[in-house]
């Protein structure tokens, strides 16, 4: 086919896209339109083909499954007791509430796989609370977005399920690899925290550890801290008396999970009864919910979609156990995650016909021809990519540019003889600075809905500078040394 | 005693003009599809580890559910209108320059929509009236109810716009009347 018709499509793409059309709708309209032009009246009967295939697709299933996990823990009262637990652990060091919030954040990336919801709960616990403190406002709310974007870094992670599928990766091989780059991310933010509010103590001051209610019997915070990590321990040790006693393949590792999760429930009953202790009653829920998902999918014990399916799972039974659970939560969770399903699901759909239509038509062909062209090295081209990613990102949803671009990109990604899961890694990290880059960035807009009137778009677009800077040093690390994500995968 | 509750939500409250409050019930009803393939899904991983003893059904039962639950919802989304879209600049433009996107933008669905039954008809229909279904031990006719269902859905998502503009329309119409006085 002609180039002109490629770049027309593209083109009558974004003048749809900024019209204000649908991001599924356009898409599945220009590749129906591509289709038609190439092949005549056949050559639609691959959209509803297209369709059909994915949506009968067993690792799709993940997405709304993890959603709907992420919906029932924001409804729930488990990230708030985590936020109380971190804070009496750590509230007496300098800047100690901003990486209780960090930290959290980072548990939460763990449990929940999309971005927006974890933002939305910071910013309604964490953001009150360290502005009343004292706290530098544009630290907090840097600190807010920057590690609240991990949930679609570290595992389970929507985006990456979506980057399998799409590119036709493994997505357990995608999980295993963002673990590293997605905890050192967090480490940097956290290490930019201390190091900021010691060089200048005046960006956030030191607060008394809250004063224990009067009828409680305060427990020892080490006593507490074994409580929460013994588990753990004794999971570890029966999963290796397992193995001694000649259990084979992944039986001492689900023997280990087993006991540790099981231990964990008995610790969240215990709790239950004993809500004074306060470190151990806010962060053994939240470590059973990562031991059982994460327990599930590293152990190899079920696929990414079970190990989805088991979160649902678990996050409700802990909800019960704590007597939170009321219908108008459930049926609120479902609800929201109906409509994101809907959302996320079309789009899907639409983008499915749009990168059919585009192969079929030789699009891909051309597009590495235009490449090939620019005369440049396999590390420069990858660069080139990275930089689309980020422009498109300040305008565009991921979802959005994976499917506009992986199509394109991931022929030439691999002729290269790059390792698909690293450019996955790449990729996703890209994402954690388009979800802060202005004028679209969505963590600013998810952050905005729950701030105080004062703080509006341009200061929160502010704050975001330095963590942006931080994340594409990371990733520029991750590029130079692909070790970091790759070495867990071999 | 869940029961009425969950009964009392699906039919859902108030006085809703009959075709939201049936879009809301099927809505409803379909979400419920959730914690059951979630529930299958633990049924399997249990019966495989505590039994030792797989079952057939529960991938091929969950992903025709999920199947299923995509499309009713993505007729949701269009009714809540939920469709991921870029507003930044259209938002900036007067209502009349809106009015006119939001038009073109139904006939970009218009095209889409006619495209997908166009071309999935007669796929769709052999699926049918032969009972495809997906040839496996467990057996569910997937082909059979999911490749009409794909048609059918995209049909009513197409009518739930219209509907939205017209309601769009006729609000706007009522507001700047209002401004008028």
């Amino acid at each position: 086919m002609s180039s002109e018709i490629i770049v027309l499509a593209f083109a009558l793409l974004v003048v749809l896209l900024i019209a204000g059309v649908p991001l599924g709708f356009s898409t599945g309209a220009i590749g129906a339109a591509l289709l038609w032009i190439n092949f005549g009246p056949a050559g639609l009967s691959l959209i509803a083909q297209r369709i059909y295939d994915l949506a009968v697709t067993f690792s799709l299933l993940a997405v709304p499954l993890f959603i709907f996990m992420s919906m029932l823990l924001e409804r729930s009262a488990i990230a708030h007791r985590m936020y109380d637990a971190l804070n009496m652990l750590l509230c007496r060091i300098r800047g100690g509430v901003a990486v209780t919030t960090a930290g959290m954040a980072v548990i939460m990336a763990a449990m929940s796989g999309i971005i927006g919801g974890e933002i939305v709960l910071l910013g309604l616990v964490a953001l009150p609370q360290m502005l009343r403190l004292g706290y530098d406002k544009h630290l907090t709310i840097g600190t807010i977005c920057a590690c609240g974007s991990l949930g679609t870094m570290i595992p389970p992670s929507v985006v990456l399920i979506m980057y399998g599928l799409i590119t036709q990766t493994s997505i357990n091989d995608m999980f295993v690899a963002a673990v590293v780059p997605g905890l050192l991310l967090g480490a940097v933010f956290i290490g930019y925290i201390i190091i900021r509010v010691n060089l200048n103590p005046s960006l956030a001051p030191v607060v008394e550890r809250p004063a224990p209610k009067a009828d409680a019997q305060d427990g020892h915070p080490l006593i507490e801290m074994a409580l929460t990590l013994a588990p753990f321990v004794l999971g570890g040790l029966a999963g290796m008396i397992g193995a001694q006693t000649g259990a084979t393949g992944t039986t001492p590792i689900t023997i280990g999970i087993g006991t540790c999760a099981a231990l964990q429930l008995i610790a969240i009953l215990v709790t239950q009864r004993r809500q004074d202790l306060v470190i151990a009653h806010g962060l053994v829920p939240p470590l059973l919910i990562v031991t059982v998902v994460m327990g599930s999918i590293y152990g190899g014990i079920t696929g990414i979609t079970e190990a989805a399916a088991m979160g649902v799972g678990i996050t409700l039974l802990i909800i019960a156990i704590r007597g939170e659970f009321r219908f108008d939560l459930f049926a609120g969770a479902m609800e929201g995650t109906f409509r994101s399903t809907g959302a996320i699901m079309w789009v899907v759909f639409g983008a499915t016909v749009l990168a059919g239509a585009f192969s079929l038509s030789g699009g891909n062909r051309y597009i590495a021809s235009l490449l090939a062209e620019l005369n440049l090295s396999p590390s420069g081209t990858i660069l080139i990519m990275l930089v689309i990613f980020f422009i498109l990102g300040m305008f565009m949803d991921w979802i959005g540019i994976i499917l506009l671009t992986m199509p394109i990109f991931m022929p030439i990604v691999r002729s290269y003889g790059f390792d698909p899961v690293w450019f996955g890694v790449l990729f996703s990290m890209s994402m954690q600075v388009a979800f802060l880059s202005p004028p679209f960035g969505s963590a600013a807009f998810f952050l905005k809905s729950v701030a105080p009137p004062d703080i509006d778009l341009p200061t929160i677009y502010r704050s975001f500078g330095p963590f942006i800077l931080l994340q594409i040093a990371v990733l520029m690390l991750v590029f130079f040394v692909p070790d970091i994500a790759l070495f867990l995968v071999r | 005693m869940q029961t009425p509750k969950l009964l009392a939500w699906i039919a859902g409250e108030g006085s809703i003009p009959i075709l939201p409050r049936l879009l809301g019930i099927l809505s409803r009803i379909t979400m419920l599809l959730l914690p059951i393939i979630a529930a299958a899904m633990i049924y399997e991983v249990i019966k495989r580890y505590v039994f030792a003893g797989p079952t057939i059904w529960v991938n091929e039962f969950s992903v025709w559910l999920a199947a299923v639950v995509y499309l009713v919802a993505g007729l949701y989304a269009t009714q809540q209108r939920a469709h991921i879209r870029i507003t930044t600049l259209v938002d900036y433009l007067p209502m009349k320059a809106r009015m006119i996107c939001e038009l073109f933008s139904l006939l970009i669905l218009a095209a889409y929509v006619l495209a997908i039954v166009v071309g999935g008809l007669d796929g769709a229909m052999e699926a049918l009236f032969n009972w495809e279904s997906l040839g496996t031990a467990f057996n569910p006719p997937v082909p059979a109810t999911i490749k009409p269902l794909i048609l059918i859905v995209s049909v009513l998502v197409l009518l739930q716009s219209v509907l939205n503009f017209v309601e769009t329309y006729t609000h706007r119409r009522h507001d700047s009347a209002d401004e008028g006085h």
